[in-house]
């Protein structure tokens, strides 16, 4: 048995968790700062940073207490260290690093985005790669190609905006609040896909996306008295769209039948309801795993634990995804 | 052993004090804090013959500084604390700095740019830390004093308008960094407090009024 400690502070959620095997998740506490970015309209790193520092402590020992175990049993420390906002994650790895070094225990540095794809191993103990694993969040619309636990391959990414950033803007568009996700996907409950949206597929072999050719044609159709609410079904609908026929192109040219959709977006009804029409098994993590989490984190630095893939104490802390 | 480390500057600087003496090593940061304060203290604990078990207490800077390096010695000291289960305390940067002259009248300066400073005075006449026009100091000392010994890194601007504006001799000095942190301590200026104390509110704050 492994047991880990895992920490996640990448963006404007603070999060920990401990995790056994890769598998099973015995707490992970995500403190999240919505609340307070909502008065900006978006994340403000150093406000996000700000908020990191003054709450890890309390989230690392809730994560501790609720997870039954005691300080001494954990095996090793596994922290988010990229991609990421800086600041925000440096308080992650700085705590991170004294932690482990202070148990004597190993300290793994974890890839934010390998992080969201391993949330499928929590809910799913069957899963299994090989697979393809499509990241959907406001930060990322990438596709990975899985070969083996923790051994990935990116072959495609978006060329601007990332669909949750889209769905972002469109709700500031729409004068809905932040994170616009949500509120897009209840409007568009509400509505009618009745708008023509430019279905942005790209090059016959790409894989990757463009969102913000549909995001600008939403701005200029603003003011031509539109419905709201069939604005939000249009637009998510040709986004849904787009993932769809992606996702077949993707399979197609991996040879593969087995999609793990992971981030934030993965929670969107719609979304799910569109892709059980594909003839492919699509794994999705449990809701509450689809967020940032740290557990995530945890599942997926299991297996650098397992391989000995450890960092050191110089290790730092990168805005970009090193892939 | 107590062990304090700085990093609230661009030097990044480890100390432990065994109840007799202070060993300070340091390093030149660049703002790299992040790659060389664990390896920092790792070595200087080996170097010294001690192991982790003989750190008693952690005692950090909290600012004000760099945000960034703030919370990076705060987040390590708090890592610290749950791994080994001892007290932190924190010292202001400011009166760890003031530690690096014996002068009468010293004053921590830490350039803020555009003119703005984070700043105090120490010695025979004192001024609170705070964080405003360096022209507050410029007044505070006006008058008062025939010289002043400034400390902190970038300061060349201030000290050449004391001397050509006011006609008082001024004595640069760079900071001991964390050696000042022990000093404060064994003077019994530290706090149990030691969340970061940036001494200003985020940019995306004030412009909001928040």
């Amino acid at each position: 048995m492994t047991v880990l400690l895992a920490i996640e502070s990448s963006c404007d959620e603070c999060c920990a968790a401990v995790v056994k095997d890769g598998r099973e998740v015995l707490s992970n506490i995500v403190n999240s700062q919505i609340d307070i970015h909502k008065n900006f309209g978006g994340v403000v790193p150093e406000v996000a940073s700000r908020n990191h520092i003054t709450t890890i402590e309390s989230v690392v020992d809730r994560a501790i207490d609720e997870s039954g175990i005691s300080i001494e049993e954990i095996e090793g420390v596994c922290v988010t260290n990229r991609p990421g906002l800086i600041g925000s994650l440096l308080v992650g790895v700085s705590y991170a690093k004294s932690l482990a070094y202070s148990l004597g225990v190993p300290l793994i540095g974890v890839n934010h985005l390998d992080g969201h794809v391993a949330a499928n191993y929590l809910g799913n103990r069957e899963l299994e790669p090989p697979f393809i694993a499509l990241i959907l969040s406001g930060g990322h619309s990438h596709f990975y190609y899985t070969r083996d636990y923790g051994e990935y391959e990116r072959i495609g990414a978006t060329r601007d905006d990332a669909i949750g950033e889209a769905f972002d803007k469109v709700a500031r568009l729409l004068k809905l609040p932040y994170p616009g996700g949500p509120h897009v996907e209840k409007l568009a409950e509400k509505g009618k896909v009745s708008i023509d949206l430019p279905l942005v597929l790209l090059e016959d072999d790409s894989l990757d996306f463009s969102f913000s050719g549909i995001k600008s044609k939403v701005m200029q159709i603003m003011d031509k008295g539109y419905r709201p609410e069939d604005i939000a079904a249009s637009f998510q609908n040709t986004c849904f769209e787009i993932v769809a026929k992606k996702i077949e192109r993707a399979c197609k040219m991996q040879n593969i039948k087995k999609v793990v959709i992971a981030g934030g977006v993965a929670s969107n009804k719609v979304l799910r309801s569109r892709l059980r029409e594909l003839p492919l098994e699509i794994i999705y993590p449990d809701i509450s795993l689809c967020t940032d989490n740290a557990a995530m984190i945890g599942a997926a630095g299991y297996h650098l634990f397992k391989k000995k893939k450890y960092s050191d104490l110089s290790m730092n802390a990168f805005s970009y995804s090193s892939d | 052993m107590i062990l304090a480390f700085d990093t609230t500057s661009s030097i990044c600087s480890v100390s432990i004090f065994d109840g007799e003496n202070i060993i300070t090593q340091r390093e030149e940061s660049g703002f790299k804090h992040s790659t060389l304060l664990m390896p920092l203290i790792d070595r200087i604990l080996q170097e010294n013959n001690y192991t982790l078990g003989d750190i008693e207490k952690v005692i950090v800077s909290n600012g004000p500084g760099s945000f960034t390096g703030i919370r990076i010695g705060v987040a390590t000291a708090l890592g610290f604390k749950k791994g080994l289960n001892v007290p932190l305390y924190s010292v202001n940067s400011l009166d760890m700095m003031s530690y690096s002259s014996d002068d009468d009248i010293r004053c921590s300066i830490i350039n803020a740019r555009r003119h703005s400073v984070y700043a105090a005075c120490y010695g025979k006449i004192t001024l609170d830390p705070f964080n405003d026009d360096f022209n507050v100091i410029k007044s505070f000392i006006d008058g008062k004093v025939e010289s002043v010994t400034f400390i902190g890194e970038n300061i060349s601007e201030f000290c050449e308008e004391i001397r050509k504006e006011l006609n008082i001799s001024v004595n640069a000095v760079k900071s001991i960094g964390s050696r000042g942190i022990i000093l404060s301590y064994l003077d019994g200026k530290f706090s149990d407090d030691i969340y970061p104390n940036y001494m200003r509110k985020t940019l995306a704050e004030m412009e909001r009024n928040l």
